[in-house]
């Protein structure tokens, strides 16, 4: 491709954070980011840039993804010993981590097309480019972000008030 | 947007995926029109809106709290390194604590042991075992030749050593085979082979691992970081990786990412030179926020040599590497990146980001460096005043 700068400067910031929210860890998805990109100037023609750099993204993700169940397990363990770490932050820094684990958790339980779904449209991607991205019809695209928002949405609700009220009974029992 | 979910209702309301397109304005002008309408009128559909707005922010909020997650919590296989390297290091200071001890005790007991030996009158041996001196080498060169962890951790790696004979047997060993030392002299000798076979494994198994340190020392100020000794062979061989995931996952995967504690509040310069297995974007140099906010990034002098001769991890043979990465960051995530064709030696960035609202925070790193790519290029990192 010729115009790799204008690929570059106008997707990588968005492509990024989709990955990085996905994944959970920056210097993955700025690896995945790279070969992505790497990808796409080998590429001869792309009909639709921002769709194909998320799809190309999303298949690397997922081909690695199959592959690697026993660093994600590791990774999990790993995000508990950082909120452990956290726990010596100051306050506010482990409010932040709380909410961030609680995200994480949230989004992990939506199903993966509706998660995907709904991480490409908080990048700007419009329904007919997630539709390809994904391999769904346009038609779909609304109902599957109405399920991924609410389900969202309550689920980590559900989880801040478990989160709240185990705090209330270790506030109680630390005072007895 | 021409669709069977346009205007889709359900029964007499309209269908929540449908209010979420018309949300997101993905909806036709007359389709979105329609809906306007029908919501003006219908109190049920108006309070499915209200929820369905609620939902895209309540979502969006949520998403947000995901972009401030820490790096590098992917597992690294240099963690099971650390480990290993901890038992081959426990195992060779046992073994020399318990050389230590015998020679110490071989030199208690030399005068008993000379009395005892005139005694025996035994005669000389007929083959006499190789020097003491050799075996060691011999026994040094093998870590290096063989960097397995496991092999150098395995209790049969130091079986030689831990199996020493029993005090009197092995002094009088040394007294056969090496009369004219004194245990002193023995025991220092000991300790210098221990020294010297325990440098060479460091040395051997986690060439990777040296790199990244003199990385990170290059970025902490003014100093030039001498290029990684080659004399010995990598841990990893690869020139050339299947992909950037199998390098990942390499021993020597940690790239020197981490921004240093560092800053700089004039010009800095990072020069980090040696051989390098690049794998990620942010392998190769970084950069502490510096007064300027600009930046200048560029290969120094060889390096493209290198880049016009490495291939990509997939890319057809022979094809050049095309140009390198910069990015920028801070710790509200990614701000920005650039890409530097090669030919180019030298490249300028603002780190700021355009989009950003003022008074954001700026970048506080900046890294540079190929993809997928091996082996090595130098990267120049300088701050500059602006």
């Amino acid at each position: 491709m010729a115009d790799a700068d204008r690929l570059f400067h106008t997707y990588h910031a968005p492509l990024v954070r989709y990955l990085t929210r996905r994944l959970g860890d920056r210097d993955w998805a700025e690896e995945v980011a790279q070969e992505t990109f790497l990808r796409a100037l080998r590429q001869e023609t792309i009909v639709n840039e921002r769709a194909w750099l998320f799809a190309v993204a999303t298949n690397l993700v997922r081909d690695e993804a199959r592959t690697q169940a026993r660093r994600r397990r590791h990774l999990a363990l790993l995000a508990e010993e950082e909120r452990e770490a956290v726990a010596e932050q100051p306050v506010t820094s482990m409010e932040r981590a709380q909410e961030a684990a609680l995200a994480r958790r949230a989004v992990e339980s939506l199903a993966e097309r509706d998660r995907l779904a709904l991480l490409m449209r908080e990048e700007g991607l419009d329904y007919p480019e997630i539709a390809e991205a994904l391999g769904l019809s346009a038609g779909s695209i609304g109902t599957t972000l109405a399920r991924a928002r609410r389900r969202l949405a309550e689920t980590y609700e559900a989880m801040q008030r478990a989160a709240d009220a185990r705090e209330a009974r270790g506030g109680t029992y630390g005072r007895s | 947007m021409a669709d069977p979910e346009d205007g889709r209702m359900n029964g007499e309301h309209l269908d929540e995926g449908v209010v979420h397109a018309w949300l997101d304005g993905q909806l036709s002008g007359p389709d979105a029109a329609r809906i306007e309408a029908h919501i003006a009128g219908c109190v049920a559909c108006a309070a499915i809106v209200a929820e369905a707005r609620g939902f895209i922010a309540a979502s969006s909020r949520i998403l947000t709290g995901l972009d401030g997650v820490p790096a590098r919590v992917v597992p690294q296989s240099r963690t099971r390194t650390r480990v290993w390297q901890v038992r081959a290091a426990a195992a060779v200071l046992i073994v020399a604590l318990g050389a230590a001890a015998v020679l110490r005790d071989a030199g208690g007991r030399l005068d008993q042991i000379r009395g005892e030996s005139a005694d025996s009158r035994r005669p000389p041996a007929a083959s006499p075992p190789p020097a003491p001196a050799k075996a060691a080498d011999s026994e040094a060169a093998t870590p290096a030749a063989t960097p397995s962890p496991s092999a150098a951790a395995s209790p049969a790696h130091t079986t030689p050593r831990s199996a020493v004979p029993a005090p009197s047997q092995h002094a009088a060993q040394v007294l056969q085979h090496e009369p004219q030392h004194d245990p002193q002299q023995l025991l220092q000798q000991k300790e210098l082979q221990d020294q010297q076979r325990e440098n060479k494994k460091e040395a051997a198994l986690d060439d990777a691992r040296q790199r990244s340190v003199a990385a990170r020392a290059g970025y902490l100020g003014n100093q030039n970081v001498a290029p990684v000794p080659r004399d010995t062979p990598p841990a990893a061989p690869p020139p050339v990786m299947t992909s950037a995931f199998a390098a990942k996952a390499a021993p020597s995967s940690v790239g020197g990412n981490r921004p240093p504690t560092a800053s700089a509040d004039s010009t800095v310069s990072a020069n980090v030179a040696g051989a390098f297995s690049v794998r990620r974007v942010a392998s190769n140099a970084a950069y502490r926020r510096c007064a300027g906010q600009v930046v200048t990034v560029s290969q120094s002098a060889g390096a493209s040599a290198h880049l016009t001769t490495v291939r990509l991890d997939s890319a057809p043979q022979g094809a050049p590497v095309r140009g390198f990465v910069v990015a920028a960051t801070n710790g509200q995530g990614n701000l920005g990146g650039w890409w530097i064709p090669v030919g180019a030696d030298s490249a300028v960035v603002a780190l700021t980001n355009p989009g950003a609202a003022a008074g954001a925070p700026a970048a506080d790193s900046v890294s540079a460096g190929i993809g997928g790519a091996i082996p090595v290029t130098v990267t120049r990192v300088r701050c500059e005043s602006p």
